[in-house]
C-alpha cells in the first residue's frame, strides 16, 4: 500500500507543488493549511510521514510537531520541516520536539524525495 | 569507556556523552565505584554533551563527596564548556566553591 | 531543479494566493498605523512577504524573490524590535506591498517568460535603497508615539523540569538556549540539589532546576510559550523585577506552569477555517437546489391532489428542509463587506494626506454579508464615491467654519427588507442644486428650463462627463467618472439615492439585492412563452383597451395620463406568432428615470425565483438575461430590460431620422 504523507503549509502554491512531486512518486498525500487542521486530520487518519512549514497562522509548525508527538500513534512518525526559517534557535526547538530533518525552501526535488524515502524505510 | 586501574576509576566517554550513552555508562560505573579510591573523568574525546551526560557528572561528583573520594575532570572541549556555561556551571569553580 | 509543475500550472493559484496575502499585509499595515503595533499584526505582515517569497522561489521568479527578501529582512528586524516601526516606515512598507503586487501581476501576466521592465526594476532599486537604510540600523532608540514597541523587562525565573522530559525527547538546554536568544541579558544557574548520587541515579530522568535572571522584550505569555511544549511536566515561577521604585506588580507565580487556558491561547482555540471552493461549484449547487425546489413544488401539488394528509405533512417537512438548504447554499456565497471597507482606510489616509485635509474614516456594519459577486462589482463604484467625497465633499480644514477641523467620512452597511444598503456619508459642504443645474445645462446634459426634482438634480453628478470641481484633480478625474457608479449599480439591479444638506454633508445611499442568484420578478406570458420582468423595475400594469389600441400610433406609444409612454411589443421583438387573444396588457417599467411600456398577453403577478444562467448557445440572444424554471416545469425567460429599452430608443431614433 502506498505510504501516506501529510503536507502542512499555509501556502496553496507550496502544497500543490510538494503534493505533485510526491504523488508522481507514488505516495498518497493529505494536505493541511495549518497546524491545527493538520492535528485534526492526523488523528483521524494514518499518516506515515509529515512535511511541515514553520511560520503558519492559527498554529505554527513547531507547536504542531510537539503536539503531534504527544499522540501515541505519532511518536515514531518522522517529521520533516520544509521552511525558509534557518534560525538555529528554531531548529533547536524543532529537534527538541522530535523533528527528523530540516530542509530549506525552495526545495530540491531529489533531496526531498531522498529524505522521504530514507525516513520511510 | 569505564575502567578501574589501581583503584582509580577512569571514565572516558566517547564523542557523544548524551542520553543515548547515559544508561550504558551509568550501568558500567555502578559495580566498580565501590572498589574505587578516586574518580577521574576524561572528556577529551567528547564534543557533545547533554543534560543526561551532565547529570551523570554531577551524580559522580556527589558520590565522591559522600564517600570523601577525590574527583577530577579533564579535557573539557569548547562545545561542552559552552553547554555548561549555558547552565551556569563550572566544574573547576564549583569544585572549590562547594567542596 | 525540476518540480513536476511549471509556473503556468500554478500561476492562477499563485496569483490568488499572493493577492490575498498582499491584502492581508495592507490591512495589517494600516491597522499598525492606526492602533500601533502588536506581535500578531507585524507577524502577519512578515508572513505575507515570507510566503510570497517562498512560493516565488519555488518557481524561479527571481525578481520577486530578490525584492521580497529585502523587504522581509527589514520586517524581520521590526518584528524582533531591532528597528522601530514608524509612520514613514509603514508608508514605505505599503509602497513595497504595491510594488510586490506589480511584480506578481507582471510574472503572472507574462507567465514568467519575460524579464521585468526597466520601470519595475527601477522601482525595485529605489525601494531597495530606501529599505537598506533600515538594514544598517540596529536597535534604533527612537520610538515614535504611534508604536507600541514593548519595553524590556527584567525577570527572575525558577524552573524545575519534569522527571520525564528527557525520555520524551526534550533537552532542557534547547529551551534555555532559545530563551537566551530572546534576551538581551541572560544568566542561568543550574540547581543540581535534586541530582542523587550515581548509585541512585536513573540516567534518563531529569533532576535539574534552574535559576534564570534575564531581560527581554518578549511578553510574559511569550516567555511561558517558550516552555509550552513541556508545560505539563514543569514548574515555573516567574517574577518581574522592577528596576526602579517598586510598583506593586502582582507577583506572578505559576504552579503547574501555565494555566490550561492561558489568555494568550484562547484566541487560537476556535479558529475560523476557510476552504477555497471554485465559485462555479457553488453556482451549480444553487442551481441544482433551485431545480429541486421546483420539482418539489410538483410533489406538493400532487400530494394535495391525492388528499392523503400524512403524505401532505411529510411533503411539507421536506419542503421546509429544502428551503433551509437553499438558504444555506445561498449563504455560502455571502461574504462580509468589512474587508472591502477596510480597503478604504488606506485610500482615505493617502488621499487626505495628498490633499492636505484631515479626514477620519468611520466604518459601521462591516459584518454585513452580501453576495461575493455583488461585492466584487460594487467595489469600483464605492472607490469613486469615496474619492469624490474626499476630493469635492469634505473641505480643507480652514474652510470648515464652525465644524470640527477634522472631516468625517463614514461607511455604513446594513440589511433592509431583503436588500443590502450601503451608505457613504461625508460631513462636507453638501451639494449645491443651483451650481449642479447650471453645470448640467453647460455640459448639455439637460436643457435650459427643464423641470427636475431635487433627486434628479443631485443625480446629475452621476451623468457622464459631469464634474463640479473647478479643475479636474488627480484624484477623482481619472477619465472614468461617476457615471461608472450608476452604470455598475444598475447592472447589479440596485439603485442609488443621494441626500444632501448644503453646508452639512452628502450621503450616497446604495441599495443592492442580497444576491444575484435570486430575483424578485413579475411573471407575464406572451403566446405560449413565459417572461419574467425584474420586479423593482415594474411601476404598474394597465390593460390596453380596444380604444387605446385603435389610438396607438403605429404601435409605438400611448398617452398615459397625459405623457407619452413608448411601447415595445415583446412578442414582436422575439418574433413570436401573434397571440390569439384580443386582450393585451402593458407592464410599465421605469429605467434610467424614464418610463416605458412592454406589451404582453397575460399577467401572473410577483414571484421570487432562482436565476439560471443561459448556456453559451444563448450568449448572443438579445433581450434575455437569464432563465428560470417554474413550478409547473415550464421555462420562463428573464427580460433584459436595459437592453430592450435601448432597442426601443434606437427604433425611435431611426424613426425620427426618416
Amino acid at each position: 500500500m502506498a505510504k501516506k504523507i501529510m503536507i502542512v503549509d499555509d501556502s496553496n502554491v507550496m502544497r500543490m507543488t510538494v503534493s505533485t512531486v510526491l504523488k508522481e512518486n507514488g505516495y498518497d498525500v493529505v494536505e493541511a493549511e495549518n497546524g491545527q487542521v493538520a492535528l485534526e486530520k492526523a488523528v483521524q487518519d494514518v499518516i506515515d510521514l509529515i512535511i511541515c512549514d514553520v511560520n503558519m497562522p492559527v498554529m505554527d509548525g513547531l507547536t504542531f510537531a510537539t503536539k503531534i508527538k504527544q499522540e501515541a500513534e505519532y511518536r515514531f512518525v518522522p517529521i520533516i520541516m520544509l521552511t525558509t526559517v534557518t534560525d538555529q534557535s528554531f531548529i533547536e526547538v524543532g529537534k527538541a520536539a522530535g523533528v527528523k530533518a530540516w530542509m530549506i525552501k525552495p526545495f530540491d526535488k531529489p533531496k526531498l524525495l531522498g529524505a522521504v524515502a530514507k525516513l520511510l524505510s | 569507556m569505564v575502567t578501574l586501574e589501581e583503584e582509580i576509576l577512569h571514565i572516558q566517554p566517547q564523542e557523544e556523552f548524551t542520553i543515548y550513552q547515559a544508561e550504558t555508562i551509568a550501568t558500567a560505573i555502578m559495580p566498580q565505584i565501590a572498589s574505587a579510591k578516586s574518580l577521574h573523568v576524561n572528556l577529551s574525546f567528547t564534543d557533545k554533551i547533554d543534560t543526561a551526560g551532565f547529570q551523570i557528572l554531577i551524580a559522580l561528583k556527589k558520590s565522591c563527596e559522600a564517600f570523601n573520594l577525590p574527583f577530577s575532570i579533564e579535557g573539557i572541549h569548547t562545545s561542552c564548556e559552552n553547554f555548561m556555561a549555558l547552565f551556569g556551571y563550572d566544574f573547576d569553580v564549583d569544585d572549590k566553591g562547594v567542596a | 531543479m525540476s518540480l513536476g509543475l511549471s509556473f503556468s500550472d500554478i500561476a492562477k493559484e499563485f496569483h490568488i494566493e499572493s493577492l490575498e496575502l498582499l491584502e492581508a499585509m495592507e490591512n495589517a499595515l494600516v491597522s499598525i498605523r492606526e492602533n500601533g503595533m502588536d506581535d500578531e499584526t507585524i507577524n502577519a505582515v512578515f508572513r505575507a512577504a515570507h510566503t510570497i517569497k517562498g512560493a516565488a522561489g519555488m518557481y524561479k521568479l527571481e525578481y520577486v524573490v530578490e525584492f521580497t527578501h529585502v523587504a522581509e529582512s527589514v520586517l524581520d528586524l521590526v518584528r524582533n524590535g531591532k528597528v522601530a516601526m514608524s509612520d514613514s516606515l509603514g508608508d514605505l512598507f505599503l509602497t513595497c506591498k504595491d510594488h510586490m503586487q506589480n511584480l506578481v501581476e507582471f510574472a503572472v501576466v507574462n507567465n514568467n517568460e519575460k524579464s521585468p521592465t526597466s520601470d519595475l526594476l527601477g522601482t525595485t532599486h529605489t525601494l531597495n535603497e530606501a529599505l537598506s537604510i533600515y538594514l544598517g540600523e540596529t536597535h534604533s532608540t527612537e520610538i515614535t508615539p504611534h508604536t507600541k514597541t514593548p519595553r524590556e523587562k527584567q525577570w527572575h525565573m525558577y524552573i524545575t523540569f519534569g522527571k520525564s522530559v528527557l525520555e520524551q525527547g526534550f533537552e532542557p538546554a534547547s529551551f534555555l538556549a532559545y530563551l537566551r536568544k530572546q534576551s538581551s541579558q541572560f544568566n542561568a544557574r543550574v540547581d543540581v540539589s535534586s541530582v542523587p548520587v550515581i548509585e541512585r541515579l536513573s540516567p534518563t530522568q531529569c533532576y535539574l532546576a534552574f535559576h534564570i535572571d534575564f531581560s527581554t522584550h518578549i511578553s510574559k505569555e511569550e516567555i511561558f510559550d517558550v516552555f509550552d511544549f513541556i508545560k505539563e511536566d514543569c514548574t515555573i515561577d516567574l517574577k518581574e523585577i522592577e528596576p526602579e521604585e517598586t510598583k506593586e506588580e502582582p507577583e506572578l507565580t505559576c504552579k503547574e506552569a501555565i494555566p490550561k487556558n492561558a489568555p494568550a491561547q484562547t484566541t487560537q482555540t476556535t479558529p475560523n477555517y476557510t476552504i477555497r471552493v471554485d465559485a462555479h461549484k457553488i453556482d451549480q449547487l444553487i442551481n441544482q437546489i433551485g431545480e429541486m425546489v421546483i420539482a418539489n413544488a410538483n410533489v406538493v401539488q400532487q400530494s394535495i391532489d391525492i388528499k392523503n394528509s400524512d403524505l401532505v405533512e411529510s411533503v411539507s417537512i421536506v419542503s421546509r428542509m429544502l428551503e433551509d438548504i437553499r438558504e444555506s447554499a445561498m449563504q455560502i456565497r455571502m461574504v462580509q463587506i468589512g474587508e472591502t471597507f477596510n480597503k478604504f482606510k488606506r485610500i482615505v489616509q493617502d488621499t487626505s494626506k495628498k490633499l492636505g485635509k484631515e479626514i477620519e474614516l468611520l466604518i459601521k456594519g462591516g459584518e454585513t454579508e452580501l453576495d461575493k459577486t455583488v461585492i466584487e462589482k460594487i467595489t469600483d463604484p464605492l472607490v469613486h464615491i469615496v474619492r469624490n467625497a474626499l476630493d469635492h465633499g469634505i473641505e480643507l480644514p480652514n474652510e470648515r467654519g464652525e465644524k470640527p477641523h477634522k472631516g468625517i467620512l463614514s461607511l455604513n452597511a446594513y440589511h433592509d427588507a431583503g436588500t443590502v444598503v450601503i451608505e457613504i456619508s461625508d460631513d462636507g459642504k453638501g451639494l449645491d442644486e443651483e451650481v449642479l443645474y447650471q453645470k448640467g445645462v453647460e455640459k448639455g446634459i439637460i436643457e435650459e428650463g427643464a423641470t427636475l426634482s431635487q433627486q434628479e438634480v443631485y443625480k446629475l453628478i452621476l451623468a457622464p462627463g459631469f464634474s463640479t470641481a473647478k479643475e479636474v484633480t488627480d484624484l477623482s478625474g481619472r477619465g472614468v467618472g461617476m457615471d461608472v457608479v450608476k452604470r455598475n449599480i444598475e447592472a447589479l439591479r440596485g439603485n442609488i439615492e443621494i441626500q444632501s444638506t448644503k453646508g452639512k454633508g452628502t450621503s450616497f445611499i446604495i441599495r443592492l439585492p442580497l444576491t444575484l442568484a435570486i430575483i424578485d420578478g413579475f411573471l407575464v406570458k406572451v403566446g405560449e412563452i413565459f417572461y419574467v420582468i425584474p420586479l423593482d423595475m415594474v411601476v404598474e400594469c394597465i390593460e390596453l383597451s380596444e380604444d387605446e389600441k385603435a389610438q396607438m400610433h403605429g404601435n409605438n406609444y400611448i398617452n398615459l395620463r397625459g405623457s407619452i409612454l413608448p411601447l415595445l411589443n415583446v412578442g414582436a421583438f422575439f418574433e413570436q406568432k401573434s397571440a390569439q387573444t384580443n386582450r393585451s396588457n402593458i407592464v410599465v417599467v421605469h429605467y434610467a428615470g424614464k418610463r416605458y411600456g412592454f406589451i404582453v398577453d397575460e399577467l401572473f403577478g410577483e414571484f421570487q425565483t432562482v436565476i439560471k444562467p443561459l448556456g453559451k448557445i444563448f450568449a448572443n440572444l438579445k433581450g434575455i438575461s437569464g432563465a428560470t424554471i417554474l413550478g409547473s416545469g415550464n421555462v420562463a425567460l428573464i427580460l433584459d430590460v436595459s437592453m430592450l429599452v435601448q432597442h426601443l430608443l434606437s427604433l425611435k431614433a431611426m424613426k425620427s431620422e426618416d
